[in-house]
C-alpha cells in the first residue's frame, strides 16, 4: 500500500504525527503514520529525534521518543563512550520526568530504554540497581566513583521518595521481564546473566526496604510494586535457579506471607505465593512450610476458608482456596503420611472443598479445582503404593478414610439440581457441570485402584439407601458413579454379589412404573447402568429378562429411547447366545414398536441392530435365514413407500399428519406444514438403509475369526441367495434414485463394508460379482468413497472365501477406477480421486501385480504417468498415496517370468524418472511433512536396484533442481550417505537435513 | 505467571495438526510474510496450547483391551508395545481393532518444568 504521508521535516510536525498516532484514527491512517515515523526512527536522525521528544511536554511525544531510544540500541551498536552518554542522558530524562509531571508511562517507557542499554551494554553499567538508586537520590547520573564513600545502599534507598522508589521497582522487575527471555545457554550471554545476578543483593535491599522496613512504617503502594517486582525475579530465578538468587528470594517468603493479612496487598502476594507454590516447589524450605502452615491454622485463614466453604466465590475467596490447593499440591507426599497430624487436618481442609455451597462450576467456582487436585493425590497415591521403590514411605497404610470422604463429597455435589434450577443454567454451565461428572467418574476409578470393592459397595449401599428413601437426585448420582466403575470392575463372586442387590432390588419395578415414580434423568442414568454392565448379565441371566422387559418398556418414551436402545444393544449383542430362543419375542416386539409409530431413527437402528446380533448366533440355518427374511420384510415397507412418493410429480406434496411422514423425519424436526413427496422419499430412503446397515452389522461374527482357514467353504442356500438378490435389488433401487445424496452413497457402502470381513456365508456376504456390478454402476456423486469401498472390497477378496475370483473380479474393477482416473481433467483436480484410485490400484500393485501389469500398456503408461504427476503435485493425501504406490512398484515381484521381466523393464524406464521427482521434492519443493512418506520408496529403490544411486546423482545434478544452497559435494555427499544407509531408519534423518540445507538456515526453526 | 517457567513437550509437533502447521509456517516464511523468529514463537505457542488443550478440553475418552507385547521406561519415558488391541469408544460404544500399537507416554511435567 503507497504511503501518502509525506515524511515530516520539522519537530512540530513530528509532535502532530505522533498525536495523531494515539488518537481514533482509520487503521490505514495509522499504520501509515506508524510506517513514517518508524522510518524515522530508523534514520540517522532518530537519536537527535527522540532527544529532542523527550525534551518536549505532553506524555505522547516523551513516550514515543523513549520509544525511539529503544528502537535505536536495538538496532544499532555504539562504542562504549557513546553508549555511556546515551546511559547519562537516559537516567538525566528519569530523574526529569519524576519531577516534571509526566505520566506512569513516560517512567515505564524509560525504565524500559534503561533495561535496552544494559541488555545490549551491561558491561559499561554492570551494577546497575546500585548506581541508579543513587543517580535518583541525586537526581544526576552518577558513576561508580562517585558513590564511593557515600551512604550505605540501604540508607539511600530509604531516603527516596515514593515515586523514585517506584522507578527503581519499575525498572528492576522489567531487568528481570527482560532478562529471562534472553537465551541462558548461549555463550555470549553468559557474562550479561552473571552481571544480573551480581545485582541481586541491591534488588534484595530495594525489596527489602519495602516489605522489611526498619522502622516498621510501611507504605502499600511500594510494597504492592515491590511484590510486582519480586514476581519478575522469581520466574527468572525460576529459569536459572543460581544460589545467591535463591537464598535472596527465599528470605522474602515471611515478609510476602505477612502481606497476605493486608487486604490491599492480598491479592498480588497471593497470586505470587500460589504460583511458586504450583511452578517451583522447591524453592520452599521446611521453614517456609512450618510458616505457611502457621498461616492456613490462623484464624485470618479460617475465616477466609469458612466464607469459600459458604459459598463466598468472589475472585479473593477462590483465589484462597486455589493458594491451598497449591500448598496442598507442593506438600503431597507429606499429606500421604497419615501419621502427620497437622498435614492430615490441612488435607481434611481440603476435602471440605468439594463440598462448598452450590452447584459445580454454575455457583461452585471451587469444586473443579479442588477435584484435580484430589485426582491427582490419588493417582500419586496409587504410584507410591504399588511402585516398586528402594525406599518404602515412612506410612503404613494410606490416607484411605480421607479419599472416602473425597468420594462421598463428590457423590453429593454430582447431584443435578431441581429441573427448573437446571434449565435456569446458560449451556456453559451447563457443560461445565457435565465435565465436572466426568472429572468424578475420573476420580472414582484411580480411587477404585486402591480402594477395590469396599467403593463398589459404597454405592450399591448408597442405591439401596436412595431407592428405600425414594431419594431420586442420589439415585442418578449413585447409578452415575456406579456406572463410570464398570470398566474396572473384573469378574468375581464378590462383585456380583454386590451387583446383585441392586440389579435384584426393586429398581427395575419401580423404573417400569413411569416418570410418575422417578423423574426421567434418574431413569435415564439407571437404563444407562444396565448397559455398563452388560457383562453382568451374561453371568446372571435370570435378571436378563426383567432388564430387557423394562428397556423395551421404555424404548417408545422419547426421554429414554436412546438410552434404553443403547442398553438393549448392548445386552443383546454381550447375551446374544442366551436370548436365541426369545428371537420370535424380539421380533414382536420389534414389529409393534413400529407400529406404534413414534420410534427415535437412531433407537430404532439400535433395536433392529440387537436383534439382527441374536439372529447372528442362531445355529439353525433356516430360523436364521427366516429372521432375517422378516427382519427384511419391516425394512422392505419402508423402501415400498419411499418408492411411491418418489413416484409422484415434483410438485406433489404430503401432508404432515401422513402416517409415514412420522418415519421420515424425527420427532423434533416434524414438520408443521405439508413437505414435497420427493423429500419424504429420501427421508425414508435412509431411514430404511440405515436400518439395513444396522443389521448388517448386527449380523457380523463378533470375535474375528482365523482368515487363513483353509477349511471348505459352506454352501450358500437357495434361501440365502434370494436374501441377497432381494438386498441388492434394495440397494439398487435406491441408488438409481438417490445416488446423488452423500448420507444416501455412503450408508449403502457401509452396508457392502459390513460384508467383506466375514469369513463365512451370510445375508450380507455378496457374491463378488453382485458387489462388482453394483460398485462398477452410474453414480451421481461421491464417486470418490465408492472407490475407496472397491480397495476394502479388493482387499477382502485375497483373505476370504472368495479368493478364486480375484482375478475376474479386478479385471472388472481394475479398469474402471483407471478409467475414472482418465476422466479427470487434471490428477489434482478431485483429490479425494485420485487418492483412493491410486490406493486401489497400489493395492492390486501389492497383491496381484500379474493382474495389474496385463492391463494394455497405453493405460499402464497413464497409470504411472499419473502416479509421477500426483508424486510431483502439491495436493498432500494423493501425494502420500503416489509415494506409497511407488514403493509397492519398486518392491513389487512375481512368480510369473513374463510378469516379473515386465516389471523390471517398467523400472529401469521409470527409475530415472522416480529418482528425478524424489529429489526434486526432497531437494525443497515438497512440504517438510511430506519427507517421510517420500523416503519410503527412496530407501526401497536404493536397495533394491544397482542404478539407484547413479539416477540419483543425475537427478541431483538436473538443471532443474529446485535449490542452488546445496554444493556439488553436498550432493554428493547425500548419495553417499543414502547409499551407505541401505534403505535402513536413519535414511529419514538425513533426507529431513538434506530438504533443510536445500531450503536454507530459515526453515531450520523446528527440528 | 503459570506457564512461565515451564518447559512444553515437542512431540506434538509431528502430530497431523502440528505437521500441517509446521508447513503452513513454511509457506508463510517461503512468502516471506514471516520470519523464522515468529516462526518459532509460533510452535513454541503451539507446544504450550495443545499441552494445556488436550490435558484441560479434551473430554472425549476411550477404554481399550490388549495383550502386553513389550513395555520399557527408559529416560523418563514409557513405551508400551500392544498387539491385538481393541478400543472401544466412549461416544456410541464403536468398537476399533488393530494388529499392534505402540503407547509413548512421558510425565505431564517435562523434567526440568520447575527446576
Amino acid at each position: 500500500m503507497e504511503n501518502k504521508i509525506p515524511v515530516p521535516t520539522t519537530l512540530p510536525e513530528v509532535e502532530h504525527l505522533i498525536n495523531e498516532l494515539y488518537k481514533p484514527n482509520p487503521p490505514e491512517t495509522i499504520a501509515h503514520i506508524q510506517e513514517t515515523l518508524q522510518r524515522l526512527q530508523k534514520s540517522p536522525q532518530g537519536w537527535q529525534l527522540a532527544q529532542s521528544l523527550l525534551a518536549r511536554p505532553g506524555d505522547n511525544i516523551k513516550f514515543f521518543g523513549a520509544l525511539t531510544i529503544i528502537v535505536k540500541l536495538n538496532t544499532e551498536r555504539l562504542s562504549d563512550s557513546d553508549a555511556l552518554s546515551v546511559l547519562q542522558n537516559l537516567i538525566t530524562w528519569l530523574v526529569h520526568s519524576l519531577g516534571d509531571g509526566s505520566g506512569v508511562i513516560v517512567i515505564r517507557k524509560l525504565c524500559s530504554a534503561l533495561v535496552a542499554y544494559y541488555i545490549h551494554y551491561s558491561h559499561t553499567w554492570s551494577k546497575c540497581i546500585h548506581l541508579l538508586i543513587y543517580s535518583l537520590d541525586r537526581n544526576a547520573a552518577v558513576s561508580i566513583e562517585e558513590v564511593e564513600g557515600s551512604l550505605p545502599l540501604e540508607q539511600t534507598i530509604r531516603e527516596l521518595d515514593t515515586q523514585k522508589f517506584l522507578a527503581a521497582c519499575w525498572f528492576a522487575a522489567a531487568l528481570a521481564e527482560e532478562i529471562e527471555k534472553v537465551d541462558t545457554k548461549a555463550t555470549k550471554h553468559i557474562s550479561l546473566h552473571e552481571r544480573v545476578h551480581d545485582n541481586a543483593n541491591d534488588v534484595a535491599a530495594l525489596m527489602a526496604s519495602a516489605l522489611m522496613p526498619p522502622d516498621g512504617v510501611s507504605n502499600i503502594a511500594s510494597q504492592r510494586e515491590a511484590i510486582n517486582c519480586l514476581q519478575a525475579w522469581f520466574l527468572y530465578a525460576q529459569r536459572t535457579p543460581k544460589l545467591p538468587l535463591v537464598r535472596m528470594l527465599q528470605a522474602f517468603v515471611q515478609p510476602m506471607t505477612n502481606c497476605l493479612l493486608v487486604e490491599e496487598l492480598y491479592e498480588t502476594t497471593v497470586e505470587l505465593l500460589t504460583d511458586t507454590l504450583n511452578n517451583w516447589q522447591q524453592f520452599f524450605c521446611r521453614e517456609h512450610i512450618d510458616s505457611l502452615y502457621v498461616l492456613f491454622e490462623s484464624e485470618w485463614a479460617r475465616q477466609r476458608y469458612h466464607d469459600l466453604v459458604a459459598g463466598d466465590f468472589d475472585f479473593d475467596a477462590v483465589q484462597f482456596g486455589l493458594f491451598m490447593l497449591a500448598f496442598g499440591d507442593a506438600q503431597m507426599v507429606e499429606m500421604m503420611d497419615t501419621t502427620d497430624t497437622r498435614a492430615q487436618a490441612f488435607l481434611g481442609g481440603l476435602a471440605g472443598l468439594l463440598v462448598a455451597q452450590g452447584y459445580p462450576v454454575a455457583e461452585d467456582k471451587i469444586f473443579v479445582p479442588a477435584l484435580e487436585f484430589w485426582s491427582a493425590f490419588v493417582e500419586n497415591l496409587v504410584d507410591t503404593v504399588y511402585s516398586e521403590s528402594t525406599n518404602p514411605p515412612p506410612w503404613d497404610k494410606p490416607p484411605l478414610s480421607q479419599v472416602m470422604q473425597a468420594v462421598s463429597y463428590s457423590w453429593q455435589k454430582i447431584q443435578f439440581p431441581p429441573q427448573e434450577l437446571y434449565n435456569s443454567w446458560d449451556s456453559t454451565d451447563k457443560a461445565g457441570f457435565g465435565d465436572a461428572r466426568k472429572d468424578v467418574a475420573d476420580f472414582l476409578q484411580a480411587v477404585y485402584t486402591i480402594s477395590g470393592l469396599p467403593l463398589i459397595s459404597l454405592f450399591v449401599n448408597l442405591t439401596l439407601r436412595a431407592l428405600r428413601n425414594s431419594a431420586w437426585a442420589e439415585l442418578e448420582a449413585t447409578c452415575f458413579c456406579l456406572g463410570a466403575l464398570s470398566d474396572c470392575v473384573s469378574e468375581g463372586n464378590s462383585y456380583d454379589d454386590a451387583l446383585t442387590k441392586v440389579f435384584g432390588s426393586s429398581l427395575f419395578d419401580l423404573l417400569r412404573q413411569g416418570q410418575g415414580v422417578i423423574p426421567v434423568r434418574a431413569r435415564q442414568t439407571c437404563l444407562y447402568l444396565i448397559e455398563r454392565y452388560s457383562e453382568y448379565f451374561v453371568r446372571h441371566a435370570e435378571y436378563l429378562p426383567a432388564a430387557l422387559n423394562l428397556l423395551f418398556s421404555a424404548v417408545g418414551d422419547r426421554h429414554l429411547a436412546l438410552p434404553s436402545s443403547k442398553s438393549i444393544f448392548t445386552l443383546c449383542s454381550s447375551c446374544r447366545r442366551l436370548l436365541t430362543t426369545e428371537i420370535d419375542a424380539f421380533l414382536e416386539q420389534y414389529s409393534s414398536l413400529r407400529a406404534n409409530g413414534e420410534l427415535d431413527p437412531l433407537a430404532e437402528e439400535r433395536v433392529i441392530g440387537a436383534i439382527a446380533a441374536i439372529v447372528q448366533s442362531l445355529s439353525n440355518e433356516e430360523h436364521k435365514l427366516n429372521a432375517v427374511k422378516r427382519l427384511l420384510n419391516m425394512v422392505a415397507v419402508d423402501v415400498t413407500a419411499c418408492l411411491q412418493f418418489k413416484s409422484l410429480q415434483d410438485s406433489a406434496l404430503i401432508n404432515q399428519n401422513d402416517p409415514m411422514i412420522l418415519r421420515a423425519f424425527d420427532i423434533s424436526q416434524g414438520p408443521a406444514s405439508p413437505v414435497l413427496a420427493h423429500e419424504v422419499a429420501l427421508q425414508l430412503a435412509i431411514r430404511a438403509l440405515r436400518c439395513l446397515c444396522s443389521v448388517a452389522k448386527g449380523l457380523q461374527a463378533p470375535v474375528d475369526l482365523d482368515s487363513d482357514d483353509e477349511s471348505t467353504p459352506m454352501p450358500i442356500s437357495p434361501d440365502l441367495e434370494r436374501i441377497h438378490a432381494d438386498v441388492i435389488g434394495i440397494l439398487v433401487q435406491l441408488k438409481n434414485l438417490f445416488s446423488s445424496n452423500a448420507e444416501v452413497v455412503d450408508v449403502i457402502c457401509t452396508i457392502l463394508r459390513a460384508g467383506f470381513s466375514e469369513t463365512e456365508p451370510g445375508p450380507f456376504v455378496f457374491p463378488p460379482h453382485m458387489v462388482t456390478e453394483l460398485i462398477v454402476s452410474d453414480w451421481q456423486g461421491r464417486i470418490a468413497t465408492i472407490v475407496n469401498t472397491a480397495s476394502a472390497f479388493a482387499s477382502s477378496l485375497n483373505a476370504g472365501r472368495y479368493r478364486q475370483h480375484v482375478v475376474q473380479t479386478l479385471g472388472t474393477l481394475l479398469p474402471w477406477v483407471l478409467n475414472l482416473l482418465h476422466q479427470l481433467p487434471h490428477p489434482e483436480a478431485d483429490p479425494e480421486l485420485s487418492q483412493y484410485g491410486i490406493e486401489f490400484a497400489q493395492r492390486v500393485l501389492s497383491k496381484r501385480p500379474d493382474v495389474l501389469m496385463s492391463q494394455p500398456s497405453n493405460v499402464l503408461e497413464f497409470l504411472f504417468a499419473f502416479a509421477m504427476k500426483l508424486l510431483n503435485g502439491n495436493e498432500p493425501l494423493p501425494k502420500a498415496a503416489a509415494a506409497e504406490f511407488w514403493t509397492t512398484f519398486i518392491v513389487a515381484k512375481s512368480d510369473d517370468p513374463n510378469v516379473h521381466a515386465t516389471l523390471n523393464n517398467a523400472i529401469s524406464h521409470f527409475g530415472p524418472l522416480l529418482s528425478q521427482s524424489l529429489m526434486q521434492n526432497i531437494g525443497g519443493k515438497a512440504s517438510r511433512s511430506d519427507l517421510d512418506k517420500l523416503s519410503d520408496p527412496l530407501k526401497k529403490l536404493i536397495v533394491q536396484h544397482v542404478y539407484a544411486s547413479k539416477w540419483l546423482e543425475a537427478a541431483l545434478n538436473d538443471p532443474g533442481f529446485p535449490s542452488d544452497k546445496v554444493s556439488p559435494q553436498d550432493k554428493a555427499l547425500f548419495v553417499k550417505k543414502l547409499v551407505s544407509l541401505r534403505g535402513g531408519r536413519a535414511t529419514n534423518q538425513v533426507v529431513r537435513d538434506f530438504w533443510l540445507a536445500c531450503r536454507g538456515s530459515n526453515f531450520a526453526y523446528a527440528s | 505467571m503459570a506457564t512461565g517457567g515451564q518447559n512444553f513437550y515437542e512431540l506434538y509437533r509431528r502430530s497431523s495438526i502440528g505437521g500441517a502447521l509446521t508447513d503452513t509456517l513454511d509457506d508463510l516464511i517461503t512468502q516471506n510474510n514471516i520470519d523464522p523468529q515468529l516462526a518459532m514463537k509460533v510452535l513454541a505457542n503451539f507446544d504450550r496450547a495443545i499441552a494445556e488443550v488436550l490435558q484441560d478440553k479434551v473430554r472425549s475418552r476411550l477404554t481399550f483391551k490388549a495383550n502386553l507385547d513389550t513395555y520399557r521406561f527408559c529416560d523418563e519415558v514409557w513405551t508400551f508395545q500392544l498387539k491385538d488391541v481393541t478400543f472401544k469408544m466412549d461416544n456410541g460404544g464403536q468398537v476399533v481393532s488393530t494388529d499392534r500399537v505402540k503407547i509413548v507416554s512421558c510425565s505431564a511435567k517435562p523434567a526440568g518444568a520447575a527446576a
